[in-house]
């Protein structure tokens, strides 16, 4: 049996996403065992992120410096902004490294049956920054989900007020597929979607 | 032979069904191993005995809640006193099926995941499926490989009461047919619930309403127009091929939208749609009453005495039920090319000598897989030389 402190970390680590009961005990088992060259590092990076992430107030991404590092760049185009749900699909954009415009993060999307509504997401301030008359295009990246699509809609109704040119991420067969194992929906959306090359 | 009768043939002679089922902790079965012919399979036991958990272990092998429509936590075997509770983590359905003659491997099982909530961790229950051994996230991707087709004993007050039942029964026929209509039905459910709960907290975000009423409009369109196709599908057959036992029956779906696509075309069906359900808002407040294809009415009616299904005699409303079936058995070999399993949970009830025999022998003429329940073995006589039988006994197979 463990001791209180230690039970105590095993279900707080249990808590985080992806994780379990198993999996925690195992990661506390580590930590201890490597107290130098795991437990201390990791007690220091997390101080530093506690003492120090801010969340931008601009795009709503989260960075130790204000506004964040994406939107001090002036090298990127401030004429796009790209509209995700949360932090990681900017990660998963940016890890990509193809996307050079500007970001705004939702921080959730639209649902009644959760409870949350146009006022719990950064909705007004991308609309804040429509207004300053700059953007010239926004990409609605958010998920293919049917509350995903229901956000994107909202969304467009909106947008649809402003002189802008309003883009969605393709949807279809992801690379590598092969067409016999892809469900006749993704097909349906590929074919509707095809190009000319 | 007519060029139907050979091609219902053709598909049938490359045999389709399940050869090996595998249940554990199902129901009241610890485990249980049936190697099963694709024939008529007939499995005789007393009230209680477990006949009709095999036919819903089976129907776990296509999509959805399978024929009880249960929840996934209450189909666990009940666990003994002197049982370990660690050793009861689920249940699984395991199958090696066949499908024109090409072997594949079909398994389920529940799964609990825990999930962080506000005030705790609450666990919920899964089914996972594995085809060939790969996991699959598309419930619906089982369709290409196996389809089964059920009556229960529930089914005979079908014709009777209120409209949902009749409803699910009719998607499941589309089902079949189409696979996107499962996820289309469920999205549309989905919607419909956001919908009543954002109006219902009082939130007038037009844009909201507006954006969740376009989506359920577009998606009950595609609902309706493949339900009408479903039921033209099936009355055409009937014209065409009606039957000499059973009685004929003509579909029809009492519903607006599905009314309006007889007229109109889908894209202003839509539209009418979106604003039918913005002018209903209220109603929500008051009475939970919403017109559109989450009300819509599957009518069948005795096509020789032109009567409502409702106003037959039990007897009659049970082989109305089975000429659906059949039909829709026999439109499902010729178009989708495989057969479908038949799990017919004590079907004999309610049907005179001559049509009990008259669908026995149609199932052994269709050469496909049927798996029948019965307490008794009286009635089978004329399967004695085409079935497998199996009687149940305490849990185990004789």
């Amino acid at each position: 049996m463990q001791g209180n402190d230690i039970e105590k970390l095993i279900k707080i680590i249990a808590k985080l996403p992806a994780l379990g009961a198993r999996s925690s005990r195992r990661i506390v088992l580590h930590l201890l065992k490597k107290k130098e060259t795991s437990l201390l590092p990791l007690i220091n990076a997390l101080q530093n992120v506690a003492d120090n992430i801010k969340k931008c107030p601009i795009c709503g991404n989260f960075d130790t410096d204000e506004p964040c590092a994406i939107c001090a760049d002036s090298a990127r185009d401030s004429e796009v902004i790209c509209v995700v749900q949360d932090v990681a699909d900017l990660w998963a954009m940016e890890r990509v490294g193809l996307y050079k415009g500007q970001y705004h993060v939702l921080g959730g999307i639209l649902s009644a049956l959760d409870g949350i509504t146009p006022e719990d997401l950064n909705i007004e301030s991308l609309f804040s920054r429509l207004n300053k008359g700059v953007i010239k295009e926004v990409i609605l990246a958010l998920p293919a989900t049917i509350d995903g699509q229901i956000t994107t809609h909202y969304l467009l109704s909106r947008l649809k007020e402003y002189p802008l040119k309003i883009t969605t991420l393709a949807q279809g067969l992801p690379l590598g597929a092969e067409l016999d194992y892809m469900d006749d929906g993704t097909i349906q959306l590929a074919l509707s979607a095809r190009k000319e090359i | 032979m007519s060029t139907l009768s050979s091609k219902l043939r053709e598909f049938t002679d490359l045999k389709s069904g399940v050869v090996r089922l595998t249940l554990s902790d199902f129901r009241n079965y610890k485990n249980l191993r049936i190697e099963s012919a694709i024939s008529p399979i007939v499995i005789t036991g007393e009230n209680g005995s477990g006949k009709t958990n095999i036919l819903e272990a089976i129907s776990f092998l296509t999509p959805g809640r399978g024929l009880r429509g249960a929840k996934l936590s209450d189909i666990k075997r009940i666990r003994r006193q002197n049982e370990e509770e660690s050793d009861f983590a689920g249940w699984s359905v395991a199958a090696d099926i066949i499908k024109n003659g090409e072997e594949h491997t079909i398994g389920t099982a529940m799964q609990s995941f825990f999930k962080e909530e506000t005030d705790d961790t609450h666990s919920y229950d899964r089914r996972i499926v594995k085809l060939d051994q790969q996991k699959i996230t598309q419930q619906g991707e089982l369709g290409k490989y196996i389809s089964a087709i059920w009556i229960t004993p529930q089914m005979d007050r079908l014709f009777l009461g209120g409209t949902q039942p009749r409803r699910s029964f009719l998607d499941r026929l589309v089902y079949a047919f189409d696979l996107e209509h499962a996820k289309r039905t469920a999205n549309f459910e989905h919607l419909y619930k956001q919908w009543i709960t954002l109006i219902k907290s009082g939130n007038n975000d037009i844009r909201w309403l507006e954006s969740i009423e376009a989506d359920m409009a577009s998606l009950g369109v595609a609902i309706a127009a493949a339900r009408r196709e479903q039921i033209a599908r099936l009355n055409t057959f009937v014209e065409q091929e009606p039957d000499d036992v059973f009685p004929n029956v003509r579909l029809e779906l009492d519903g607006t939208v599905e009314k309006m696509l007889d007229t109109e075309p889908a894209l202003q069906t839509e539209d009418f749609y979106a604003s039918h359900l913005a002018k209903q808002r209220r109603n929500i407040l008051y009475n939970d009453y919403v017109d559109g294809v989450n009300r819509t009415d599957f009518k069948v009616y005795f096509q020789k005495k032109n009567m409502p299904a409702e106003m037959c005699s039990t007897g009659e409303q049970k082989a109305l039920l089975v000429s659906i079936i059949l039909a829709q058995t026999k439109c499902q070999i010729l178009y989708k090319g495989f057969a479908p399993i038949l799990l017919l949970d004590e079907v004999t009830t309610h049907l005179d000598d001559q049509k009990r025999d008259a669908l026995l022998d149609k199932i052994r003429a269709l050469n496909l897989q049927a798996w029948i329940t019965s307490t008794g073995l009286q009635n089978f006589d004329i399967l004695r030389n085409d079935a497998q039988f199996f009687r149940l006994e305490n849990g185990k197979l004789f």
